[in-house]
This record gives structure tokens, C-alpha cells and sequence, in this order.
């Protein structure tokens, strides 16, 4: 156990902090459409141009190499910097591009990683499917081999971004004969193909990023194909072990910043008593400093994943732990904004649009990639060795 | 470089201090007799008691100079964690945290508290303002170590006055109030913070050991358990509440220890990670021994299974190591 930072650590942080003050975009996120594509993309090529993208990714693909504690320095001080994180370059930095890491062929890594740190191309997800939610290994979309070719029939939904991506992890079923999981494949689609039809679909948020997509005899090269056909499953477990452990850091961190603008919030709004500020009120302070000791828990957990980190390289079910822990809080921290708002947080209004906003977005962070009871489930049969049973 | 799992000479600290408390004071000695009595000093002799010093535990983290064995203050922590586990008693890291106190001061007493001659136990004040003390396991203790706010004072056993016996809430200690004139004074004290600090962390140490205890117990019985025909543990309702345990006591490792570290380290946030840590292992241990009871069933409510033990001492520690008054003005008295 130990909690040091090393000179060289040190050094790295106080470059970051340096670059990042001269370099995070000022002006607001755009919340949809290609404007938020651009921005994002803009924002990602000002850190390639910097030296600044993958920085945990290996140098041989346009990385840095440096460790993952360098990695969760970069982010808390983005944090600090309130620089932006996540949003339509997430699947490609932190789903496709590791599993493209561990699993991709040399041809794949030299193609795509580059192009994903020079915020050339934005990514999305093709796992769930209208009959194939929480039960991932019923995935119905076929794609059949002809020649060097995989031709795909079906459709893929929940796929944020879809409308603005140039590729998609998409996994189909290879194999029909199989049974559930062992028929699958793992492949790269290029979202400009034809036969490809994106729909949008409207959320309880109004962030129009959510998306259904449409494969309509869609020609991939087989080349396109990360893992062996029908190894699919054993594919998607590795990035779906990315996207429940180190990928949410950004997220987590994120989280501690909106909680501290709800501190500054209760010392500016009024109480429930019309006198005091909302910090004054007994309630108000309870619950603040509940959600202040789990945030402050939740980043702890992460340097927890990050030990394990550190001692196994691709992540295991501990991830889901974080995960889940994260998808509870950011709920609990948002209703409490709404809470605090009161009357106010009946009015969309410039003030604040954003927690408002949030505080609907934030309920599918227990339903995206992987629901609190899927992660329940594959806490208690993985990590805690409780029997398999019935869903 | 941030680690908080432990290394390998920690791990083999914490795997003979389990062994050593697997055999000598293991959860079940505390299940009733046949009379449906237990022992009055929930197996904590004074034998024991010279044992545990001879193994070096009071003096863990004081200086090999003065005597003690020189560790971090998160060795400590792990000590207090498998405590916790076993229920004993809190006077054990009382004495702990006393010998740190004593150490400061350059107190000749120190010698006397690592080598197991001299006692500490917990007086806990029962409301604020008042002069009524709690003291935990007191009977036969030399000093008491009170912890309020940022001091901690250690006073003789004969600055209290009118001691008279309660039931305690957990019957694995002695539980009695006592008054304490507000002229007394304290043969120790600080008020830097530091040892209050410790004390703090030491509670927190064992609340996470509650948890996790109350944690492996409900796996394993879910595990085993059948009923219609397959383990409870495979279904659902019993697995989604197990896996809720385990997310608490994550939760309650990773901040307790990072509290430790910080502490460690002098980090100027160090009381902040540390009101944090009180806050979520006291929660973690309630809510698990909660839900331990719950996955046993009928089983669960009997004074034969331990469950109700973890309960009980999670009800005990969490009024310890960090009062409400603390906890509100460290957590929300400024941004972070």
C-alpha cells in the first residue's frame, strides 16, 4: 500500500496542468448533431496535436506508453482544467480502441488507432439489439460469408452516436446452427456502407444521440473481423471489461466536479424555509454530506481498480463494482440537484438547463452497457462464486 | 504511485493476525452456552491480553525507537480490520491509539501499554455537553481514552465517578456509565488532531472488518442454503442483496484505507478522507450486518448464528471515532 507521487509524476502532472490551461475549448458543448461531432473530433486532434492522446496506449500506435496512473493524473486534471471528457470519441477511446489493442490484427491497429487518437474517426457500439438487451448472447442479426465478404441482415439499437459515427464494433451471429454465445462474431463495420439506414430515437433528455440501426444486405471484408469468426463473445467480453473498469475514470471524475458545483448551489439557493441558504437546512446538509463521503469513496474505488490495474492487465468482473456504484451515485447526485432547485427546477432556463438536463440523462446510467442487475448478477456469480439460476 | 492493495509482507501481517484470532478468538465464541450465558469477557483474558502484546500489536506504529515496531498507521488498520471481523473488544485499538498518545509525549507510561501491563479502554461521552461517560469494557481497565472532535484524552480509571452497570446493546462488552467531573484532569492529551486522526481510523479499520465479516458470512449461507431445490444464493433476490454487500465493503476498503494513506502521507485533505471513511464504512457495516440477518432467515434471528454479533458491533463502533458535530464540519465545511 502506498500514496506517492513520484517526481516524474509529479513532473507529469504540473505538464498536463500546464497545457491543459492553454488548451481546453472554451466555448460550450454542443449537445447533438454534427456540431458536437466537430467538436469533439477538434478537441481530440488539439490533444494528438500536443503529444496528449492515448496516453496509456503503446507508442508503437501514436500512444504515449504511460502508465495507467498517468492516465488517472491526465484525468483529474482535466477535471480541474474542466476540460471535456467523454462524449462521441468515448466508444473509440475506450471500447474499441483497447480491444483493438489486445485482440485486433496488425493490419486493424495500424489502420485504426492512429486515426482514433488524431480524432479522425468516431465509433459506435453494435451489441444490443431490440430481442437481445441484458441477454446479450441471443444477438439475432445474421451475417452470413460469402467469399472474402461478411454479409449482415438485422438491426442494432441503443447505439449513441450512430447518426455521426464512421465505424461500429458490431457483433452478429455467424453461425445460426450454434447455440446462444458460441455462434457470434466480433467485427469492424464501416458505417458508411451501403445498406446501413440510422434512425434516430428521441430520449426523456432530449439528447439526440441515441440511435437504431438498420443492416440491409451490408457487404464487411472479412478482414474486417477482430478475433476468429464465432469468437466473437470471448471479444466483447474483453471490451465490455474495458467498458466497466478503467473506461468510466472520466466519467467518476466528472461526477466529483457536478457535486461540487451542487456545494456551491446549496451555499446560493435559498432553503426550504425561504430564510437560509440550503446548506443551513438540516436535510439539505445530511444528504449533501452523504453524497459528498460516497463521491469522495467512488474515486477511491477508483485507485482501487487502478492497484488492480496494476497487477492485471485486462480488467476483470472487479469493474462492474465501480460501475454499478457509479450508475447509483450519479443518480442520487442529480435527483438531489433537482431537490435543491425546487420550483426552479420546473423551468428549462438558461441558469440551469444542465442539471436539469443531466438529471434525465443520468437514468441510463444504470441501463447502458450492462443494467445494475446484470452487473448484480455478474458480481455475485463471478466475483462472489453464488450459483448460476434463472433470470 | 497509488496502491491500496496490500503488499506481501502485508498480506502475510493480515494472514497471521486471522490465523491468531481464527484460533484464539473466533466469532462463535460468543454463541450462548447451554445455560444460554456467555463469558463475561467475551474471551479476552488477561493471558490473551499478554499475549497479543507480546506479539507486538500495541506497538505497531510507534517508532522502533521508542520501543514499537515502526509500521505505517495503515498496518494498524489492517490489525483493527481483523478485529473487527472477530468482535473483540475496542479497547484493543484503544490501547493502540493510547501507546501513540503516550509515545508523543514522551510518556514513560508507553512502555507500560506496549508490554500489556497497563489497559486502555473506550469512555464515549453519552450526549453533548453532559458529563456522563460510556465505558467500554472498562472493567478492569487502567485508563480510558476519550475521543471528541479533534482531541483525545486519556484519563486514569479513577477520574471517573459513580460507575454503575448497563445492559449493553452489544453484549460482547461491558457496558456502564460513569460521570467525569468536568475538573478532572487527563494524564494524556492532543489536540493536533493526529491521534484523533488515528482513533478515527482505527473505527473505521474495524467497521470495514463488520462488514466484510457480515459479507462472507451471507455468501457462504446463500451458497449452501436450499430451498426449492437449488441454492438461495442463485436466485436473484438473494443474490442482487449479496452483491450490494459487496459493492459496500469495496467502497468501505478503498476510502478506508485511502483515509489511512492520506493520513500517512500528511495530505492536507487527510481529515476530510477520513470523516469520509467513518461515514461509508459505518454505513457499509450497518447495512451488511442489516442484510446478513435477512439472508438467513429464521436462522438469522437466533442467537446461534452470528449475524445479530455483527449488528450489534456495528452499532457499537459507529457511535465511535468521529461524532456527528465532526463529521459535518470536516465534510461540508469547505469545497474540496
Amino acid at each position: 500500500m502506498q500514496l506517492s507521487h513520484t517526481p516524474e509524476e509529479e513532473q507529469f502532472r504540473e505538464e498536463v496542468r500546464a497545457w491543459l490551461c492553454a488548451n481546453v475549448p472554451r466555448g460550450k458543448r454542443p449537445r447533438t448533431g454534427m456540431a458536437l461531432r466537430e467538436y469533439d473530433l477538434e478537441w481530440q486532434r488539439r490533444q494528438y496535436d500536443g503529444g496528449w492522446a492515448g496516453i496509456s496506449w503503446p507508442r508503437e500506435y501514436g500512444g504515449r506508453g504511460l502508465s495507467l496512473a498517468q492516465q488517472v493524473i491526465w484525468y483529474e486534471e482535466c477535471a480541474v482544467a474542466r476540460a471535456p471528457v467523454g462524449g462521441s470519441t468515448f466508444v473509440a477511446l475506450s471500447h474499441a480502441g483497447p480491444t483493438l489493442i489486445v485482440r485486433g490484427t496488425e493490419e486493424q491497429k495500424r489502420f485504426h488507432l492512429p486515426k482514433i487518437l488524431k480524432g479522425e474517426s468516431v465509433w459506435c457500439q453494435g451489441f444490443s439489439e431490440p430481442n437481445a438487451g441484458s441477454d446479450l448472447a441471443s444477438v439475432k442479426t445474421q451475417a452470413r460469408v460469402e467469399g472474402d465478404h461478411l454479409v449482415v441482415n438485422g438491426s442494432k439499437i441503443w447505439t449513441s452516436y450512430a447518426a455521426m459515427a464512421d465505424w461500429q464494433e458490431l457483433l452478429v451471429r455467424t453461425d445460426p446452427e450454434a447455440q446462444r454465445h458460441k455462434g457470434l462474431t466480433w467485427v469492424i463495420c464501416d458505417m458508411h456502407a451501403r445498406g446501413i439506414t440510422v434512425r434516430k430515437i428521441p430520449t426523456m433528455s432530449g439528447t439526440g444521440n441515441l440511435c437504431q440501426v438498420f443492416y440491409d444486405d451490408v457487404r464487411l471484408p472479412l478482414a474486417n473481423v477482430v478475433g476468429e469468426v464465432n469468437g466473437g463473445w470471448d471479444v466483447s467480453m474483453t471490451t465490455l471489461g474495458f467498458e466497466r473498469g478503467t473506461a468510466f475514470i472520466a466519467h467518476q471524475i466528472h461526477l466529483a466536479a457536478m457535486l461540487e458545483g451542487l456545494y456551491g448551489l446549496a451555499h446560493e439557493l435559498k432553503g426550504p424555509d425561504g430564510r437560509r441558504v440550503a446548506i443551513e437546512d438540516d436535510a439539505i446538509a445530511d444528504q449533501l454530506l452523504r453524497l459528498r463521503a460516497d463521491v469522495a469513496a467512488l474515486r477511491a474505488m477508483i485507485y482501487l481498480s487502478v492497484s488492480r490495474g496494476a497487477r492485471q492487465p485486462v480488467p476483470g468482473p472487479e469493474g462492474n463494482i465501480v460501475a454499478l456504484c457509479y450508475g447509483e451515485l450519479s443518480k442520487r447526485v442529480y435527483a438531489f440537484a433537482v431537490e435543491l432547485l425546487a420550483n426552479e427546477g420546473l423551468e428549462l432556463h438558461d441558469e440551469n438547463p444542465d442539471w436539469l438536463t443531466d438529471y434525465l440523462d443520468a437514468f441510463k446510467n444504470t441501463i447502458a452497457g450492462g443494467t445494475s442487475e446484470i452487473r448484480r448478477n455478474v458480481i455475485g456469480e463471478r466475483l462472489l462464486g453464488l450459483p448460476r439460476g434463472g433470470r | 504511485m497509488i496502491d491500496l492493495l496490500p503488499s506481501e509482507e502485508q498480506q502475510q501481517i493480515i494472514d497471521s493476525v486471522a490465523g491468531f484470532l481464527e484460533a484464539q478468538l473466533p466469532v462463535t465464541r460468543l454463541r450462548p452456552g447451554p445455560d444460554g450465558a456467555r463469558p463475561a469477557d467475551a474471551g479476552l483474558t488477561d493471558a490473551l491480553w499478554h499475549h497479543i502484546a507480546s506479539l507486538g500489536w500495541f506497538g505497531l506504529g510507534v517508532s522502533e525507537a521508542q520501543g514499537g515496531a515502526g509500521y505505517p498507521i495503515v498496518v494498524e488498520m489492517l490489525v483493527a480490520r481483523e478485529l473487527g471481523r472477530h468482535a473483540v473488544s475496542p479497547s484493543v485499538t484503544a490501547t493502540m491509539a493510547a501507546a501513540h498518545l503516550a509515545a508523543r509525549g514522551g510518556e514513560t507510561s508507553l512502555a507500560s501499554l506496549i508490554g500489556g501491563e497497563r489497559r486502555v479502554a473506550v469512555a464515549n461521552r453519552v450526549s453533548a455537553g453532559g458529563d456522563e461517560y460510556h465505558l467500554i469494557d472498562g472493567r478492569g481497565a487502567d485508563c480510558f481514552l476519550i475521543l471528541e472532535e479533534t482531541e483525545t484524552r486519556l484519563y486514569h480509571a479513577s477520574a471517573f465517578g459513580r460507575t454503575r452497570p448497563v445492559m449493553s446493546l452489544d453484549d460482547a462488552v461491558t457496558l456502564d456509565r460513569a460521570d467525569l467531573p468536568a475538573s478532572a484532569q487527563p494524564l494524556l492529551r492532543d489536540a493536533t488532531g493526529d491521534i484523533a486522526h488515528r482513533v478515527s481510523l482505527l473505527n473505521s479499520a474495524q467497521l470495514l472488518g463488520v462488514a466484510e465479516a457480515a459479507l462472507r458470512l451471507a455468501v457462504d449461507y446463500a451458497g449452501a442454503r436450499e430451498q426449492f431445490g437449488q441454492a438461495i444464493g442463485s436466485f436473484q433476490a438473494i443474490k442482487h442483496s449479496c452483491a450490494d454487500m459487496a459493492v459496500r465493503a469495496e467502497a468501505a476498503y478503498a476510502q478506508t484505507f485511502f483515509a489511512g494513506l492520506s493520513q500517512g502521507s500528511r495530505r492536507p485533505d487527510a481529515a476530510y478522507q477520513i470523516a469520509a471513511a467513518k461515514v461509508v464504512s459505518a454505513d457499509a457495516a450497518l447495512a451488511n450486518a442489516r442484510a446478513c440477518i435477512q439472508i438467513h432467515g429464521g436462522i438469522g434471528f437466533t442467537a446461534e448464528c452470528d449475524a445479530h454479533v455483527f449488528l450489534k458491533r456495528a452499532h457499537l463502533l459507529g457511535q465511535l471515532g468521529g461524532e456527528r458535530r465532526w463529521l459535518r464540519s470536516t465534510l461540508l465545511g469547505s469545497g474540496v
